[in-house]
């Protein structure tokens, strides 16, 4: 009967703590240091104060990108139409509708052409060229003032002989620039450009603490220009970075795995490092409607709850 | 830790001695177990063993010894140890800061610029680091250097290692537990130099 | 001498009788009573229940392990695991385990059929359970080390129940402590210390081991509930307090708490030995020696823990090497004393059939195997290469607690199951779940030396994706399923038996020499 007894206690014992521990998960919490050993180590003399420059030495080949990312990142994208992501009708203004079909090609128009300015055609087509224009330059005018806000002749694409913007040839600007330019430009296909400083509309100071930012939902509408100052008022160090929802889609399969650290992600907008006490500032320009997010990578301060978004008018995912 | 002074082996040296020992060890126990054969020990190959055990105690303290002093005495030359150390002064060739945080590494080098979760050296260079810890107890291991240490918020932890010869990424992560993000905080040893083998990780690596 | 078969030394009552004891056990009995054997029985079922316990959360956790990425475990729940697993483990299954077999044995070396102070056994038994409530409700999550200042961060709001059961468990082991020490120093005074059995001093070096060392254990556990309610701040460096504070406090107990399950587990290997050879230990004041040797040298030992948290230097760190180093010694004469009394006369058929005289084989094996590498961690320049913390710790202690300990455990289960049910179990199964743990430890305790040596990580819920790494974790996990699938077979032949298996009486296990060659009889001493 005892044998009996300690053999059916056990066993809920078991099933029990089996259910409450990974069933039944327990919430992660990470509390901070009342106080960092960063304010006293800058006291001391051993760091300098005020932001430090990165480390040009660094190349970003040091970090890799893996392949897979490419493959979810699409995969990302095609779900955003298709009902994952409520998106909406996106309206891109008088000309129609962005359809992001499934075959992977993006098509900007009803027409299936992109028009950015009313002298030109921008056809982003499957076989990787982009043909900005019929006279060879990008007029990207947004707010159609006749102003242009980016002029693609001075951005060279690199190497690879698909994107030549400028038809008086090439400004090789380095590899650092090569890839400035790509960021930018995959801003401009997100609908969020950004760049370190520029005019902008208005200002919103933001700050990051364990485990949050002082604001989690920005409301910007298109076309505005925001200037962000992001400081850390936390304890610990964080990154601060924007990213397109496909973009994070896209990585989210191995943001928990033993070598995020040892990797790279494509980001809208990555400043790697902010200790605490140090203060970015950086201009966003909301192209067209959409919703993009903005947190700190981490390992676990996202999933902490160190994530917003910025988001037009009826565009705020659920978070 | 014998790496970081060039030697070879010490680590493979030692595990074979104790896998030999253990090999006796068991043949004796299925000596004893399954030799038809008996044997009465006397009580005096008892005190012989212990005096072989002694030996084994002597030999490994002398050579341990030897090693981490000829490691502390490098600290211990460069004053490193010394409050009010100036690594302006030292013989190092390289000195970074190693802020350890919960969960990365962010390296900050002679020139006060900072990196994450990278830091560049040149081949067969001697690299001080000064680890700090920002939270909680953390851990500091190059498997290529073959060094670990841990160390606490509060206090500056020195270790130096002398760089790979080969170029190439090696691995660096912390080894004490120090939250979630443990698993996840790994970093990389980027030692310049012309890649033949370009993108070849080593990402583990052991004397 | 300390042979078993000295009627004057055991008492002179006959007592290795096989009696259903449990079968006969009501639940008033299983939860008052004070008789020493249900008090034993009951502390050896729960732990055994316990084992069960611990063994469970291993072996979720080896599944998340086996291969590389995230898939059914995150960080927080992986590591709730094994810290249950290694608390469960250790306080709640190896070292109750073991204290309760001496309870068990205690009276039949006094020569009385009492337990002095069994209140105290009582008691200890339920503070343990508490501690264990409190411990699996909390789901801590911050290893079975728990160094500040991340173990007074992390856990979330009932956190607390944790530094409790510390607690809690401290003052259960010091009880039990007491229990021990009082009963061996009894029977060391009515049969005077050099006609002592083994396992009184056993009893005598485990009372002194436990009451040394657990109030400290105690403390550690209040200061670090006082900390987190922040009503000091001993331990929190970002409070003014000193992680050093900790490392020397816990580890104080930290490294006797490795010998408090070994002891005993040594002194039933001492009374079973000669048991089942028919002839007296080898040499008893080497056995005396190296109980005393190790009890001494216990206490001095444990900075090597936290070695690689200071810069090395000074003349603490070189004695820690050198007493460190020294301390395999009392190890190494506990098995030179073994293998000679193995070896000095033929081994009984009977003794090779029976399943606890296997499971005392493959404990020395393992005594050795985890025991060699002692000198390795040793030493400061290997320690802050490729052990500290990497899989080359775990490796050592699995050796001992699992290949060493736990196999002693279920020697010790085996042998006393027909005094406890009056029945003997199915030798196939016996020897099925002796094939399967013994299989399964060496296979994970080499998996996790190469790991080792190959700088794996401890306390990881996913690795990076090499070869060196995934291939072993791979097997890893495929011989933590054997051992679980050994405890199953285990529990299913201890249960079976208990009512179906053949019933037993006279001496169990009796000397039966099928070999004609010499006889059984006593070597003469020094």
């Amino acid at each position: 009967m005892i044998m009996r007894l300690f053999l059916i206690f056990g066993l809920i014992l078991l099933g029990g703590t089996g259910y409450f521990i990974v069933v039944q998960t327990p919430p992660t919490v990470q509390a901070t240091p009342m106080i960092g050993e960063i304010e006293r180590i800058r006291e001391e003399g051993l760091l300098p104060e005020g932001i430090m420059s990165e480390n040009e030495e660094i190349e970003h080949e040091v970090f890799g990108v893996p392949p897979e990312d490419e493959a979810m990142i699409e995969a990302a994208m095609e779900n955003m139409d298709m009902g994952d992501m409520d998106m909406g009708g996106m309206d891109m203004g008088a000309d129609g509708e962005m359809d992001m079909a499934a075959d992977g090609e993006m098509d900007m128009g009803a027409d299936g052409e992109m028009d950015m300015a009313a002298d030109g055609e921008m056809d982003m087509a499957a076989d990787g060229e982009m043909d900005m224009a019929a006279d060879g330059e990008m007029d990207m005018d947004m707010d159609g003032d006749g102003v242009p806000d980016m002029r693609a002749s001075e951005m060279d694409m690199g190497a690879d002989g698909g994107m030549d913007m400028a038809a008086d040839g090439e400004m090789d600007m380095g590899a650092d620039d090569e890839e400035e330019a790509e960021r930018l430009m995959a801003g401009q296909m997100a609908g969020l450009i950004i760049t370190d400083d520029g005019e902008f509309d208005r200002e919103i100071a933001l700050s990051m603490s364990e485990w949050t930012f002082s604001e989690l939902e920005i409301d910007a509408k298109p076309g505005e220009r925001i200037r962000f100052t992001m400081r850390n008022d936390g304890n610990i160090v964080h990154e601060f970075m924007f990213m397109g929802m496909a973009q994070m889609q896209g990585v989210n399969y191995r943001a928990r795995r033993a070598d995020w650290n040892l990797l790279e992600h494509e980001a809208l907008y990555e400043q790697s490092l902010l200790l605490p006490g140090e203060e970015i500032t950086f201009v966003a320009e909301v192209v067209r409607p959409g919703a993009w997010m903005f947190m700190c990578m981490l390992p676990y301060h996202m999933q902490l709850g160190m994530m917003g978004q910025l988001a037009t008018e009826g565009m705020a995912m659920d978070m | 830790m014998e790496n970081a002074l060039g030697l070879a082996g010490y680590q493979s040296t030692m595990i074979i001695i104790v896998f030999v020992v253990l090999g006796f060890g068991i043949a004796a126990l299925f000596a004893a177990l399954f030799l038809p054969a008996r044997w009465r020990l006397p009580y005096s190959m008892e005190f012989l063993f212990v005096g072989l055990l002694v030996v084994m105690v002597w030999y490994g303290d002398k050579r341990s010894t030897e090693i981490y002093t000829a490691y502390q005495d490098r600290l211990e030359e460069e004053g490193v140890l010394e409050v009010g150390y100036d690594p302006e002064e030292g013989e190092f060739d390289q000195v970074v800061r190693v802020l350890a945080f919960q969960w990365g590494f962010a390296f900050v080098n002679e020139e006060d610029e900072i990196s994450r979760n990278a830091v560049v050296v040149q081949p067969g260079e001697t690299v001080l680091f000064s680890l700090f810890a920002n939270d909680v107890i953390h851990g500091f291991n190059i498997p290529a250097a073959g060094i670990t240490a841990e160390f606490e918020p509060g206090v500056e932890r020195n270790v130096w290692i002398r760089a790979p010869q080969e170029p190439g990424k090696y691995l660096i992560q912390c080894l004490n537990y120090c939250g979630v993000g443990h698993a996840q905080m790994k970093a990389w040893l980027v030692v310049q130099g012309d890649e033949g083998d370009g993108d070849e990780d080593h990402e583990e690596g052991e004397a | 001498m300390a042979s078993v078969h000295d009627a004057e030394r055991m008492g002179t009552k006959p007592h290795w009788e096989p009696e259903d004891v449990i079968g006969k056990m009501t639940l008033s009995t299983l939860l008052f009573s004070h008789h020493y054997r249900h008090i034993a029985i009951k502390g050896m079922l729960t732990s055994v229940v316990m084992l069960g316990l611990g063994g469970l959360m291993a072996i979720l956790f080896r599944t998340e392990l086996a291969y590389p990425d995230i898939q059914i475990l995150d960080a927080r729940p992986y590591m709730s695991l094994m810290t249950l697993h290694g608390m469960f483990m250790v306080f709640g299954f190896i070292i109750p385990f073991v204290v309760s077999i001496m309870y068990y044995m205690m009276p039949k070396i006094l020569g009385t059929e009492e337990l002095l102070w069994a209140r105290g056994a009582q008691w200890s038994y339920w503070l343990l359970i508490l501690a264990a409530v409190l411990l699996v409700i909390s789901r801590p999550d911050f290893t079975w080390t728990f160094y500040p200042p991340m173990s007074l961060r992390v856990g979330g709001e009932l956190v607390w129940m944790g530094y409790v059961a510390v607690a809690l468990v401290a003052l259960s082991e010091f009880l039990a402590g007491a229990v021990l020490l009082k009963n061996g120093l009894a029977a060391a005074k009515r049969k005077g210390f050099s006609k002592l059995p083994l396992m009184g001093w056993g009893a005598i070096s485990e009372g002194i081991l436990l009451l040394l060392s657990t109030p400290i254990l105690g403390l550690v556990g209040i200061v670090m509930l006082t900390d987190w309610l922040e009503v000091t701040a001993l331990y929190d460096p970002a409070r003014g307090g000193n992680v050093m504070t900790f490392m020397f406090m816990f580890w104080f107990y930290g490294h006797p708490a490795v010998y408090l399950p070994l002891m005993p587990a040594v002194a039933i290997l001492y009374t079973l030995l000669p048991r089942f050879l028919g002839r007296p230990i080898w040499s008893y004041w080497s056995a005396v020696t190296a109980f005393a040797l190790l009890t001494v040298l216990g206490f001095v030992v444990y900075p090597h823990h936290f070695q690689p948290a200071e810069n090395v230097s000074g003349w603490l760190q070189r004695t820690t090497q050198i007493l460190t180093l020294m301390i395999f010694i009392p190890s190494t004469l506990h098995v030179f004393n073994w293998i000679a009394t193995l070896w000095s006369d033929p081994i009984p058929a009977s003794a090779r059939r029976a399943v606890p005289f296997k499971f005392i084989v493959a404990s020395i094996f393992f005594l050795m195997y985890g025991g060699v590498t002692a000198y390795v961690n040793a030493q400061i320049a290997t320690d802050s290469d490729f052990v500290h913390n990497t899989y080359f710790v775990p490796a050592h202690f699995h050796a001992m607690f699992v290949g060493f300990m736990a196999n002693m455990a279920m020697a010790g289960i085996y042998y006393l199951y027909p005094y406890f049910t009056g029945r003997m179990y199915s030798q196939r199964m016996g020897n099925i779940h002796f094939w399967f743990w013994q299989i399964g430890i060496f296979t994970k305790v080499t998996m996790m030396y190469l790991l080792g040596f190959n700088y794996f990580p401890r306390w990881v819920v996913d690795y990076l994706d090499l070869p060196q790494w995934s291939t072993p974790q791979l097997i890893l996990t495929g011989a933590a399923y054997l051992i679980g699938l050994g405890f199953i077979v285990f529990v299913y032949n201890i249960m079976r038996s208990s009512t179906l298996g053949t019933t037993v009486s006279g001496d169990p296990w009796a000397i039966e020499d099928n070999d004609t060659s010499g006889s059984a009889e006593p070597v003469p001493a020094e």
